[in-house]
């Protein structure tokens, strides 16, 4: 018996008072259920919503760091050459690299190959393969935008590269704040793993060793970097990210097609047997 | 003429009308019964042997006898004003000269109050 029940004497206690009480005890019982559903329910939706008012604000800061990136990406660095970029051999970590630093160029990003076998655009001078084509529809992986034309959809590499007015960001996403931004200012857009976001590695599901190829972004300059051994996808990060790279994102090395023009370089792998996406760097000059 | 309470121990027996028991409260093992009349007869046992004496002797008639919380039984005859609201039980009748009140827990005046109640509505045709 406790103070906030009664009984009347005489006639069981299921046919009197304490069942009053334990019809108030489901009561209590179930206003407690209902408090602590509605308590999980509450923290359910903050959990959720958290990151989503999160992730909306930080996409809204990548735009205007796309912004800020294009605004101030160096302009032309190598004034009185005829050659638009700068090549560099350089051993990080024992990782052999070769490094082609592009601040005089003008990037693109392109489904034509036919625009790859004029060669003698004078104003080409590099081109490498963006990103990987899919089994199915040898449509591009993931979100992929060619001035401003929304081509392939998909976010299972967070990583990309953002074109617009011929200047390059780099940066992660989920969301597509970024893209939708390309889509209007007429640019371009595609998605790569991300290698090193903010000078931190990330971590990727790529497995095994190969030749490895980045698109990197340090200090205003823009780079492709790629080694020259076969190198775990860990490995290649942490060069690069030794090297002092802020940004990077993978690009799709090996045999993949890559066209490098230069005076004394002149390397050019297998052109894929199917449609491609290219990304291509013209000299500004 | 309702049943009398006959309370035994070594030493004494007092016996009492039912209808003549205001109400019965404890502490710890002692409880004071409390009559009409205000005359106040201490027993050494508790309200839950006192409740079992109730039962054994009144059988049926023990109905009118309510336990509210753990340290009280009334005589629902006497009840006269139920406010859970200003946790007030107040007993008291045409014969008593004066009125005796309890603050017994809100929850316990609302189940009294509702259960008043009830029998109320089963009276009505």
């Amino acid at each position: 018996m406790r103070d906030d029940e009664i009984q009347v004497l005489g006639i069981s206690l299921e046919e009197q008072g304490t069942v009053v009480c334990h019809k108030r005890y489901f009561l209590r019982i179930a206003i407690w259920l209902v408090s602590i559903g509605g308590f999980i329910l509450v923290l359910v939706l903050c959990w959720k919503i958290t990151p989503v008012i999160k992730n909306v604000y930080q996409e809204r800061l990548l735009v205007e760091r796309v912004k800020e990136d294009v605004d101030t990406q160096n302009p032309l660095l190598i004034q009185d050459s005829q050659i638009a970029y700068q090549y560099y051999a350089d051993n990080i970590n024992d990782v052999p690299m070769h490094i082609y630093l592009l601040d005089n160029m003008e990037a693109s990003l392109t489904m034509d190959s036919t625009i790859i076998d004029d060669q003698l655009h004078t104003r080409m001078m590099m081109v490498v393969l963006a990103t990987d084509i899919r089994e199915d529809n040898k449509k591009p992986v993931g979100d992929f935008v060619v001035n401003g034309e929304k081509i392939a959809r998909g976010k299972s590499r967070e990583g990309y590269c953002a074109i617009v007015h011929g200047r390059i960001s780099i940066g992660r996403s989920e969301n597509d704040d970024v893209m939708n931004y390309c889509i209007q200012e007429g640019g371009s857009f595609f998605r790569e793993y991300p290698l090193v976001i903010n000078g931190e590695i990330c971590k990727n599901k790529i497995r095994g060793k190969r030749i490895r190829r980045a698109l990197v972004q340090q200090e205003g300059n823009i780079y492709v970097i790629e080694s020259e051994n076969k190198e775990s996808i860990y490995d290649f990060s942490e060069a690069i990210r030794d090297l002092g790279a802020k940004d990077a994102i993978y690009l799709p090395a090996g045999i993949n097609y890559m066209l490098v023009k230069t005076d004394s370089i002149h390397q050019e792998n297998n052109m894929p047997e199917y449609g491609g996406n290219f990304l291509v760097f013209k000299s500004r000059k | 003429m309702s049943k009398a309470i006959i309370i035994s121990n070594s030493n004494e027996l007092v016996r009492v009308p039912a209808e003549r028991v205001v109400y019965i409260s404890s502490d710890g093992n002692y409880s004071t019964l409390v009559l009409h009349n205000e005359t106040r007869l201490v027993f050494t046992m508790n309200l839950a042997c006192f409740l079992k004496l109730l039962v054994q002797q009144l059988g049926t008639e023990a109905q009118m006898f309510i336990r509210v919380g753990k340290q009280l039984i009334i005589n629902r005859e006497y009840i006269y004003k139920i406010n859970p609201n200003k946790q007030q039980l107040v007993l008291a009748d045409m014969d008593l000269n004066h009125t005796f009140e309890f603050t017994p827990s809100r929850e316990a005046l609302r189940l009294l109050k509702e259960f008043l109640e009830s029998e109320l509505k089963e009276v009505k045709p």
